[in-house]
């Protein structure tokens, strides 16, 4: 019955969000860092400290961030924040979970401050159901704003959660919770409510569901005009969050097995003018609402192989105005997946996914009425050549088609094909001296529907190869070295459908060279020191029409450079490690780029970040 | 049991008519003519370059096409504005629903008679562009004419400021926009971000 809890524990903390506000084992901590780069300096450092005098549990913690910005001219923006909560086990059943939190935000001249107090008193004596009521003060206060001033008010609410109760074979839990802030300027209220149930049975059988409801209501001040946000019209706003899930796994006769989830949903907001002026159009009442299902079979064979097959639906609509966007939508898509192993030495993986996404108008006919229709299929093999050598091969297809029914929209129609190759061989040449090697290719077609000139066509061509060759050198127990370089080619034109066949015609071309050296070096057991080198250079050659003259006058294609840059990069990376989680790091990377025509840039990073636990 | 509650649980996807064939499409009528300025984004640069025209010619498919699925536009400054005076939901979880429907809103709104919109691209000498392998950072000033007429005459704003682009190359896909934000400048008080941020549906 291991399981059955493991099960319900899990269900109950991921459905309900069930845990206590105080983290009374959060290690207390502190954190300092600082980094700068040519713009910006940016400091963080956080402290956090937990108490435990066995009936009283506290935990402090206080936040900085400072920030700034050299150009396009100097800002400061500064944070700082310090929260303490507690937990007070008053007399068995009852606690008091006092709660603060004060922060300062500055931009500049802006300030805004928070303060909240809240004092929220956990019941837990009944014997389904813990009850938790509460007040609290909030107050933000705004300076060198416009409008600037105080909002403040008290608020207060209550929050009650039952207990799992066993009923009809249903570990069954709710909760319900309601809160009001009367600020005097922007006062809110939020209502939420959640029904859940976990139905373990037969040996290894789920069936989880939950129902949920949640209504927020706020008031708020909107512009009379573009980007002016004054207070001069106020409008309330209404939020309903509505939905309903389920999740079955069972085991059906043959030894298949099932997997059944769903869920439906319903989002939307309404406005409400609370002075004379008419709302703007912004403000409109909207929703969207949907529904998902997806059904789920595998089956293993001969205890080598596996086979999934699944089958997903998906319906959604949103009105907003009645216009472009306002829109239902239709998916079905049918997936399947065999994995398993040929012999001891060949694995196999091949997947794929076929489905069509229809979208129409909501209110009748759309020039935004169109179909997607979505194939990917992936195939991938590895073999074990020797202990010591092992490599694999990957195969895979994509292809979007896009159909826009509407004559307005439809000569956009087109065809994505992705074909991709690529191999990776691991070898281990030494017992210290392992050599990695990876190649692929990968070509991308967009073939037009509706071409109306075979020369001025739409159609283009993409195509990209690349090969990484490395070696990992581990030189010494304290020493290692990697080695590795890396090329990748890539040309793209116009593709051109003539004597019954597609022409590529390159518009350009691009060679990318990256060498790259890593060193770790550990001199003590606690300090890691790595450096890098990078050396990059990347190549753009347009293809252009060029009159000749020789050998006879016309003309011809020539390449002509379009990009020439180079990258230079060093970077080094101290780590001296306290323990498993606390540390001192030292970072510092410089960057020389030199684009041909344009000079070269420079650009430094330097950070400093320390961990400590106490 | 298990059984039974698998029949059922299958039995009420079915009925519930969850079924849609993932192989079927529909046919496309002949296209009326070419859809805007776009060109293939093999490169970083042709991004911004397709997103431009995107704004120009208000077409919302070439503006989608521009952005990733991971798509966030952050805006710092102009929502620590917002938050002051209690709109900081505007510029929360903005990403590319939220993009998408915004500019369409931008798009339906200034592509009505009287109203006007352009946008001028160009690079920063303060920001140069840092082009990686298959990551990109871009930065452009940017200048977005606003023009509103009506019987009382014409209204003309220019927005203008200095913005980031974070771009990466997929597998599967070309460039696309990851990463948008707003940069802080001096060059006027309303910016594209604030521009935004009143078109946002919420």
């Amino acid at each position: 019955m291991v399981w059955k809890k493991s099960v319900i524990a899990l269900w109950a903390i991921g459905w309900l969000g069930i845990g206590s506000e105080v983290q009374a084992y959060t290690p207390s901590l502190l954190v300092f860092d600082y980094s700068q780069n040519n713009n910006t300096y940016t400091w963080d450092n956080s402290y956090q400290k937990a108490f435990d005098f066995d009936r009283l549990k506290c935990n402090l913690s206080i936040n900085t961030n400072s920030i700034l910005l050299k150009k396009p001219y100097r800002r400061w923006q500064e944070n700082v924040g310090a929260e303490f909560r507690a937990d007070y086990d008053i007399v068995k059943g009852i606690r008091l979970e006092p709660f603060m939190r004060h922060t300062r935000n500055a931009l500049e001249n802006r300030i805004v401050y928070t303060s909240e107090l809240k004092l929220a008193v956990p019941v837990d004596r009944i014997r389904h159901v813990q009850i938790t009521p509460f007040v609290a003060d909030r107050a933000i206060k705004r300076i060198g704003e416009s409008p600037a001033g105080v909002d403040e008010g008290l608020g207060y609410g209550v929050a009650a959660q039952t207990r799992p109760m066993r009923l009809l074979r249903n570990e069954v839990r709710s909760n319900i919770a309601y809160a009001y802030y009367g600020l005097n300027r922007i006062p809110f209220s939020e209502f939420s409510s959640a029904l859940a149930s976990v139905m373990p049975f037969a040996s290894a059988d789920t069936l989880t569901w939950r129902i949920y409801n949640n209504e927020n209501t706020t008031r708020y001040f909107v512009g009379a005009s573009p980007g002016s946000f004054g207070a001069d019209r106020i409008a309330r706003q209404v939020k309903i969050d509505r939905g309903a899930a389920y999740t079955a796994r069972l085991v059906l006769p043959a030894d298949f097995k099932a997997s059944l989830d769903g869920d439906i949903s319903f989002l939307s907001y309404y406005y409400r003018a609370e002075s004379t002026e008419p709302l703007n159009a912004a403000q409109a009442d909207n929703y969207n609402q949907g529904r998902n299902y997806r059904v789920e079979v595998s089956r293993d064979f001969y205890e080598r192989w596996r086979l999934t097959g699944g089958y997903r639906y998906r319906w959604g609509e949103e009105d907003y105005r009645g216009i472009f966007l306002d829109q239902w939508l239709e998916l079905g898509e049918l997936s399947f997946r065999l994995e398993g192993l040929v012999f001891e030495t060949d694995s196999v993986v091949f997947d794929g996914i076929a489905g069509v996404t229809s979208y129409y108008g909501l209110h009748g006919n759309s020039d935004s009425d169109r179909d997607l229709e979505t194939q990917i299929y992936n195939f991938r093999i590895r073999h074990v050549f020797q202990p010591e050598f092992s490599g694999d091969l990957r195969i895979g297809y994509s292809n979007f088609h896009q159909i826009y029914t509407r004559s307005l929209n439809s000569a956009n129609n087109n065809q994505n094909e992705t074909y991709l190759l690529g191999t990776t061989f691991n070898w281990r040449l030494a017992p210290r001296l392992v050599a990695n090697q990876e190649f692929g290719i990968q070509a991308n077609y967009i073939i037009y529907d509706y071409v109306p000139k075979p020369i001025d066509t739409p159609s283009r061509i993409f195509r990209r190869g690349y090969s990484r060759s490395a070696i990992e050198w581990q030189v010494t127990d304290r020493f290692n070295i990697v080695p590795a370089y890396l090329y990748r080619y890539e040309d793209y034109g116009k593709l051109i459908w003539s004597e019954e066949n597609w022409q590529q015609a390159t518009g350009w071309d691009r060679r990318y060279h990256n060498l790259n050296l890593k060193i770790g070096y550990r001199p003590f057991k606690d300090i890691y020191i790595e450096q890098e080198y990078s050396w990059e250079l990347k190549k753009e050659y347009n293809h252009v029409i060029a009159d000749v003259s020789m050998p006879v006058e016309g003309s011809e294609v020539i390449r002509e450079e379009r990009l020439h840059d180079f990258k230079n990069i060093a970077g080094v990376i101290m780590t001296w490690s306290f323990s498993q989680t606390e540390y001192l790091q030292l970072r510092y990377n410089r960057r020389e780029w030199a684009i041909r025509g344009r000079g070269t840039d420079i650009t430094e990073f330097v950070n400093v970040s320390v961990r400590y636990m106490f | 049991m298990k059984r039974l509650l698998f029949i059922v649980l299958a039995i009420g996807l079915l009925s519930a008519g969850c079924l849609k064939n993932p192989f079927a499409t529909r046919d496309s009528e002949l296209p009326a003519g070419t859809s805007g300025t776009w060109e293939t984004p093999a490169t970083p640069e042709v991004v911004l370059i397709n997103l431009l025209f995107a704004y120009n010619e208000k077409n919302i498919q070439n503006f989608q096409l521009c952005l990733s699925d991971q798509f966030v536009f952050s805006a710092p400054e102009d929502s620590i504005e917002a938050e002051a005076q209690g709109n900081g939901y505007l510029f929360h979880d903005w990403f590319k629903d939220v993009e998408l429907a915004t500019t369409q809103n931008i798009f339906s709104t200034f592509s009505e008679s009287g109203r006007y919109l352009d946008l001028i691209l160009s690079s920063s000498t303060d920001y140069p562009d840092s082009l990686g392998d298959t990551l990109a950072v871009i930065y452009r000033n940017y200048i977005l004419r606003v023009v509103e007429s009506d019987s009382l005459g014409v209204d003309t704003t220019l927005i203008e400021g200095l913005a980031g682009f974070g771009l990466s190359q997929t597998q599967f896909n070309w460039w696309s926009i990851d990463f948008w934000q707003e940069l802080p400048s001096t060059r006027s008080e309303l910016d594209w971000g604030d521009f935004k941020a009143e078109y946002r549906n919420r």
